[in-house]
């Protein structure tokens, strides 16, 4: 039986909207006079709706749809716009409302506006629930040269572990971070063998060469392969390139006074740091990421 | 076609050039750092910006390559004359700059104001 909050400080507003809403089978309408009492009552007893007037005083309909957007971002607004607020109900739009109604058609278009928007939210409720009872994945991936590819591959293994539930915001972009340096390292330093030493001296030419290379055999078929084992106590993230490999202890300490100049080693620095265990296989080609959840140290996915 | 977003926002105060990272950047968008990283330290040049300021108060993080452009650039300063401080950091953003040890090399400061403060001093 879905809740719908009605905000409006008109109390015949309020009268007109309830009447219609009233009339449909299994509805249950709540109502506050105007943003902050709107918000109270949201979190006090969550409605599956908030349909609110916009021009209210002290909180107008804009900031409520923020407010409700930051606070409970799976309940959905719609807004009753009045006439001449057309450029108003588009920025809330933009800022998350899921519909908006014209006050002088709320007669005709209310009610199906409603039973939409309560179809889709329910399909994006059922959605978070089935991603919230996650309880392991594996992926893999296998990549081509191709640095635009590795940002939403970030981002796609940051959402699995927020899924998993395990590790929270900080974690995640601790973990985003590292993931990020190891990628670029396993195509600028992996296949495409460039060093640092090069970019010390001529970051130009640096970025010169990469681009030279990812055009040339054989570099430009090698692949990174990324393998993922994701479970709610463990992240273990393999990245693995065709390159030669290397020698990760031959890489000067980038935090010793005398190397705080240089460039080398600073992305290894924040994946070592940023997680649990990082280790290397023996050519050099393949780091392991590993990122428990506090408190199972040394426990399996 | 939309254009590429700047990086960096710029800004005057005086003697000090505050160049503000507009959004969060690891190693992703190197080339794109390394392409604006020119005209920062061209506006370095200038004998009116001694002094600068990085503001990290937008973003809150960023990986090597934004470390190793507040490394050019705060060189940049120093070669002429100038002094360098940070500002506005995230608690992961402070983490970065602390695991690459630049805290012993520039003030991390809690505010703009303090910043300035701190490159002006001497």
């Amino acid at each position: 039986m879905p809740t719908i909050l009605v905000v409006d400080d008109s109390p015949v507003d309020r009268l007109l909207v309830g009447g219609l809403l009233e009339k449909e089978p299994g509805w249950e309408v709540a109502y506050a006079s105007q943003g902050v009492e709107a918000l109270a009552v949201i979190a006090a007893r969550p409605p599956d709706l908030v349909l609110t007037d916009l021009v209210m005083p002290e909180m107008d309909g804009l900031e409520l749809v923020s407010a409700v957007r930051s606070r409970h971002p799976l309940i959905p607004v719609i807004l009753m716009t009045s006439k001449g607020s057309e450029e108003t109900a588009t920025r809330a739009l933009q800022q998350g409302a899921a519909s908006y109604v014209p006050k002088r058609l709320l007669a005709n278009e209310l009610l199906d506006t409603i039973h939409w928007v309560l179809s889709v939210s329910g399909q994006q409720r059922s959605h978070e629930r089935l991603l919230g009872s996650l309880s392991r994945c594996e992926l893999y991936f296998e990549l081509e040269n191709d640095r635009g590819l590795f940002a939403p591959l970030v981002g796609f293994l940051q959402d699995s572990l927020a899924n998993l539930g395990l590790c929270g915001e900080t974690e995640r972009i601790r973990v985003g971070v590292a993931l990020e340096e190891a990628l670029v390292n396993a195509l600028d330093h992996g296949n495409l063998e460039t060093n640092s030493a090069l970019r010390e001296q001529d970051f130009q030419g640096y970025y010169r060469l990469l681009q030279e290379r990812a055009r040339k055999l054989p570099y430009r078929e090698r692949r990174i392969r990324v393998e993922a084992q994701m479970s709610r106590n463990e992240a273990r993230i393999v990245v693995r390139d065709e390159g030669p490999g290397f020698d990760p202890a031959a890489l000067p300490d980038p935090a010793a006074p005398a190397n705080l100049e240089k460039i080398s080693g600073r992305g290894l620095l924040l994946m070592r740091t940023f997680m649990d265990e990082v280790t290397y296989n023996a050519r050099g080609n393949e780091v392991t990421l590993v990122k428990r959840c506090p408190g199972t140290k040394g426990t399996k996915p | 076609m939309t254009a590429p977003r700047k990086i960096f926002d710029l800004e005057r105060d005086g003697d000090a050039l505050i160049a503000v990272p507009l959004r969060n950047l690891g190693s992703l968008a190197e080339e794109e750092l390394q392409a604006e990283l020119p005209e920062l330290l061209q506006a370095l040049h200038q004998p009116d910006a001694r002094h600068l300021v990085l503001d990290f108060s937008r973003i809150s993080y960023f990986g090597s390559s934004m470390l190793e452009a507040v490394r050019r650039l705060a060189r940049r300063a120093h070669e002429h004359g100038g002094r360098t401080a940070l500002c506005g950091l995230s608690p992961v953003a402070r983490e970065i700059l602390e695991i690459a040890r630049f805290d012993t090399l520039w003030p991390l400061c809690e505010t703009r104001e303090e910043a300035l403060a701190a490159v002006r001093k001497g």
